[in-house]
């Protein structure tokens, strides 16, 4: 067993303290990127080491590798710096680590500013990583704050077409999000008695008895989470933000934002609204089906009339968002194992399709899918992993989206039949979508635009094997991280009388 | 006299000392320098003394505060609460020193008077914090209101003499309609004295009769109004977007942060020591005032395309986040009456400290690129970070703080008074301010926006060097942010127990 004090936070902390490195330190830039790629190489090990030691069997509201220093001690307001791992953070601490190795490779070309872009993705970074392992609210919200300026610094300055128009939509809606997150935040940490801020304590709440509400206060309370952490997913009708911020964010930045930032949206739906109000959570579990059906057929048939290669992956993440409130809707232990799996094998997927794309990009300098063709001639290393991304993004047996969108599927099924249907075509519209793109732009005759394009270097390449080899690893294994899923989200579960 | 009442009062004498010896000192020599480095090494005298008296109040060595006796006689109080509020006054001062190398070169004629007047100004907000009877009170504000008059008006520009005169007069007009106010108070109570006057109302109110009631309420009103206007909140807010644009930067910096910490000191030391035993929906009050103040202060503030006019618009914006935490002072009973809390004074103090910091960054450089470019338009900050890059990114996280964006201090503030709101339930309030933050991050982030704003043909050559001393000034500043959005506690506990005194002296 590893047992190091402070070795998540190190995790945590190491890109930020890097970046500030890079701030008042005057390296040099031919440098920065080879320290951001080894920095964020540690710091993938560190989190793949905790992923694999994680104890399976801890009870629900235990937590490993806890760092707990109090913050603010007051009268009022009682905080502390506490950072934890289980089943539902572990994987998803993996995957932004793993992630951020890939961005780092993604932006090697990057040439104008280089210094400050580095320390903006580290310190994105570090806020993510924050967001899914601090286990006291106030500090959970400081870092959904702290990801919001380094992601809109990164699109508004090195993005392309209308960045800043999009970018400032992306700051709006968050904010907004943050707002009702922080109402929530306050109602649970004024009406808990004792008054906390620790989700350690809250999530053993579960029944209410911690947070005094009463049922509609609670659910009031349950909404606001919702509705902030929605918009982050996104759902359907607030993803309106979603297509735009992809669009025109450099391909670092669009692989960290489907890859990862969604995932803030989904965990803190499984970590707070499921985890910590189950009853709101079956008491409105219709609701929130409906939603992510609409959802995923929603980003499908938008999907079908897209032209453009990165809105069409953007609308392709809202549709396979949807499953996962799907999943969470049908509070089954498959269901929810289903949703906390698709976050993780949608980060993969999706990175991995956002990182051809930009490769594309960067040597055909167009994402317009008329424009390509024949990419299968020129590229066969990009084209390869583009096809296996998108058959894994179609739910190819197999792959590991696969894997998710059964357990969604069969948890939801029991319970809301007609609707899993409903979700289920949305699948086989992936499968039209997703098909009809890669013909469009891998195969047929070779565009005049993309008659001088090259493969992927080594180092570009790099990304994507790993990427690949996890797709298909978690495919065929997908007991990896259903197991360390199950620690989590089980116990929840079956307190509540689920299956 | 004693020694002992002089060493209570010495903060805020020395301070003005220091005035007059930069008056002399300007006289005296020639070179700027060193008048600026005289006075800024001087106002280390005050801070030295402040942190002296909070010391010794700690140990409690100072402990006839509030005796009759004596050459105070229970009008000044020297508590927790007014030494960290003089503090802070001291050190905003202190800054604004730092920042106004800037305008002094080209700008003004004069040089000492400057420093003289804005460190009398400062004398009279440490009065104001102090000041717990009526008359003295009013020699505050007025020794507050009549030097930011001049100094606004001292380059003597046209719009700078109206801006001025519009402050004058609506600063006179403000302290008429106080003044009003507190003859009721005096009226209905028979003293000045401000704790003696809660004693006599308590023995008035056992009976509580209509009569009673209405002077209460108009005085309570009145005041309200009054102090209102100094606080920059909705509707009394007209002359704030008029006097920021046409003022000097440091010179609004310092209105914007010191004369609104002493104008809501005022604000709690009443209510602490008088409104709690006063039967009158006050807390209603101040509460649509936060939320007008908030909703006006943002919306306009997203229009505007002079900088200092929208940090006006924002200033007010935060008087209205201030007021929350003071509406969240009462808490409500069974009965519909109220008793008071520590919470929302300590969180209205805290607010003011780390708006202090941010602010007074923000100004420091407003007032470097005000007198390298010569506007104040928003366009102006156009690639402030190629010119310079420092400046821009210290000016950048003081907007952040201002939206409340961790990890600043103002992130902080705002989850510590809107927690004390929830918790005194006023879930309506918080709600609008939570909104209203949302609405902030619009034209906070349209400014960061321009500063990073670069067409790659912004070469070397347009260099923006900022003066030393303002550089330093926004380092310091820019720390004082960080440090209370990282370790908020020490300073929390500080003003909870001068919170936890002042109310206690009732």
């Amino acid at each position: 067993m590893m047992d190091y004090p402070a070795i998540l936070s190190l995790v945590i902390w190491l890109p930020f303290v890097v970046a500030i490195g890079f701030l008042i330190t005057p390296v040099k830039h031919a440098y920065v990127r080879y320290i951001a790629l080894v920095v964020t190489v540690i710091d993938a090990i560190l989190a793949s080491l905790l992923f694999f030691n994680i104890d399976k069997e801890m009870p629900l509201g235990a937590f490993q590798w806890v760092d707990r220093v109090t913050w603010i001690d007051s009268a009022l307001l009682k905080s502390q710096y506490l950072v934890g791992l289980d089943g539902l953070s572990a994987p998803l601490v993996l995957l932004t680590t793993v992630l951020g190795v890939c961005a780092v490779i993604a932006s090697w070309h990057i040439n104008i500013r280089v210094k400050e872009y580095f320390i903006w993705l580290l310190v994105l970074q570090t806020a993510i990583l924050g967001v899914f392992t601090s286990l006291d609210l106030l500090l959970f919200f400081l870092f959904w704050e702290l990801e919001l300026i380094p992601m809109y610094m990164l699109i508004s300055g090195w993005g392309s077409g209308r960045k800043e128009y999009s970018s400032m939509k992306f700051l709006i809606f968050t904010i907004l999000g943050s707002a009702f997150i922080i109402i929530g935040i306050l109602m649970t940490f004024i009406t808990s008695d004792p008054n906390t801020l620790d989700m350690t304590m809250l999530i053993l709440n579960s029944g209410g008895n911690l947070i005094q509400l009463g049922f509609y206060g609670a659910t009031f309370v349950y909404f606001c989470f919702f509705i902030g952490f929605a918009i982050k997913l996104p759902v359907w009708p607030i993803h309106t933000w979603l297509p735009d911020a992809h669009t025109d964010a450099p391909t670092a930045a669009s692989v960290i934002l489907a890859g990862v930032m969604l995932k803030m949206g989904g965990y803190g739906l499984l970590r707070i609204n499921v985890t910590m109000f189950p009853l709101q959570t079956v008491a409105y579990s219709y609701f929130i089906i409906v939603l992510g059906v609409i959802s995923v057929l929603y980003g499908a048939f938008m999907t079908l009339k897209q032209t453009d290669l990165k809105r069409l992956i953007a609308y392709s993440s809202v549709s396979h968002m949807g499953l996962v409130l799907v999943g969470i809707g049908s509070f089954t232990s498959a269901g929810l194992t289903g949703a906390g799996m698709q976050l993780f094998t949608h980060g993969t997927i999706t990175g991995l399709l956002f990182l051809c794309v930009g490769l594309v990009y960067d040597k055909a300098h167009t994402r317009s899918i008329p424009d390509l063709g024949g990419l299968f001639i020129r590229m066969p290393l990009v084209a390869v992993a583009f096809t296996i991304a998108g058959l894994a993004s179609l739910g190819l047996p197999a792959l590991s989206g696969f894997v998710s969108e059964i357990l969604v599927f069969t948890g939801a099924f029991s319970g809301f039949p007609i609707l899993t249907i409903l979700a289920v075509l949305g699948i086989i519209l992936a499968a039209g979508y997703i098909l009809w793109m890669l013909e469009r732009v891998l195969f047929g005759e070779v565009k005049p635009k993309v008659e001088h394009v090259t493969d992927a270097t080594l180092i570009e390449a790099f990304p994507l094997v790993l990427l690949v080899i996890m797709i298909i690893a978690l495919g065929v294994f997908p007991g990896i991280l259903i197991d360390v899923l199950d620690q989590a989200i089980l116990p929840v579960v079956t307190k509540f009388g689920g299956v | 006299m004693n020694i002992h009442d002089l060493f209570l009062i010495s903060p805020g004498l020395s301070v003005i000392i220091i005035g007059l010896v930069a008056l002399i000192l300007d006289l005296a020599t020639k070179n700027k320098n060193v008048l600026v480095w005289t006075t800024l090494g001087l106002l280390l005298v005050p801070l030295g003394l402040g942190a002296l008296q909070l010391q010794m109040i700690s140990t409690g060595y100072i402990l006839d505060i509030s005796s009759s006796s004596g050459l105070l006689e229970g009008k000044y109080n020297v508590d927790v609460f007014s030494v960290s509020l003089q503090m802070l006054i001291v050190f905003a001062a202190a800054i604004t020193v730092m920042i106004s190398g800037n305008y002094l070169t080209d700008g003004y004629k004069t040089k000492g008077e400057y420093y003289t007047l804005m460190l009398f100004s400062a004398a009279g907000m440490m009065t104001l914090v102090s000041a717990s009877e009526l008359i003295l009170l009013y020699v505050g504000l007025e020794l507050t209101g009549l030097p930011i008059a001049l100094l606004l008006a001292l380059t003597l520009t046209k719009s700078a003499t109206s801006g001025a005169l519009k402050f004058l007069v609506v600063s006179a007009l403000s302290s008429a309609v106080m003044l009003y106010g507190m003859a009721f108070l005096f009226g209905f109570t028979g003293t000045t004295i401000i704790p003696e006057m809660s004693r006599s109302i308590m023995s008035e109110g056992s009976v509580v009769t209509l009569y009673s009631n209405t002077i209460l309420l108009v005085a309570v009103s009145l005041i309200i109004i009054g102090i209102g206007f100094k606080l920059s909140a909705v509707p009394f807010h007209m002359w704030v977007p008029d006097v920021y644009e046409s003022g000097s930067a440091p010179i609004v910096g310092f209105l914007s942060v010191a004369s609104k910490a002493a104008a809501f000191a005022l604000l709690l030391r009443i209510i602490y020591q008088v409104f709690g035993d006063i039967y009158v929906n006050w807390p209603l009050l101040i509460s649509i005032i936060a939320a007008a103040s908030m909703i006006v202060g943002n919306i306009m503030a997203m229009v505007q395309t002079n900088i200092k006019r929208m940090l006006g618009f924002s200033t007010i914006a935060h008087a209205g986040y201030l007021l929350i935490g003071v509406a969240a002072i009462a808490i409500v009973q069974n009965d519909s009456s109220f008793r008071l809390g520590v919470d929302g004074g300590a969180s209205v103090l805290f607010y003011l400290a780390t708006y202090a910091f941010a602010n007074l960054t923000i100004f420091a450089g407003i007032s470097v690129v005000g007198s390298r470019v010569g506007g104040d338009n928003i366009s102006d900050y156009k690639a402030l970070i190629r010119k310079s890059p420092q400046m821009a990114i210290m000016m950048s996280f003081a907007l952040i703080a201002l939206i409340g964006i961790p990890p600043t201090g103002i992130f902080v503030s705002k989850f510590y008074i809107f927690s004390a709101a929830m918790e005194n339930e006023l879930t309506w309030l918080v709600i609008v301010g939570v909104i209203n933050s949302v609405i902030s991050a619009y034209y906070y982030v349209r400014l960061i926006k321009v500063m990073f704003e670069t067409d790659n043909t912004d070469s070397d050559d347009n260099k923006m060097d900022a003066p030393g001393l303002t550089l330093a000034a926004m380092y310091i500043t820019t720390a004082g942010t960080i440090w209370l959005g990282v370790s908020p506690s020490w300073y929390i506990a500080i003003l909870e127990q001068g919170i936890s005194l002042l109310s206690g002296v009732n």
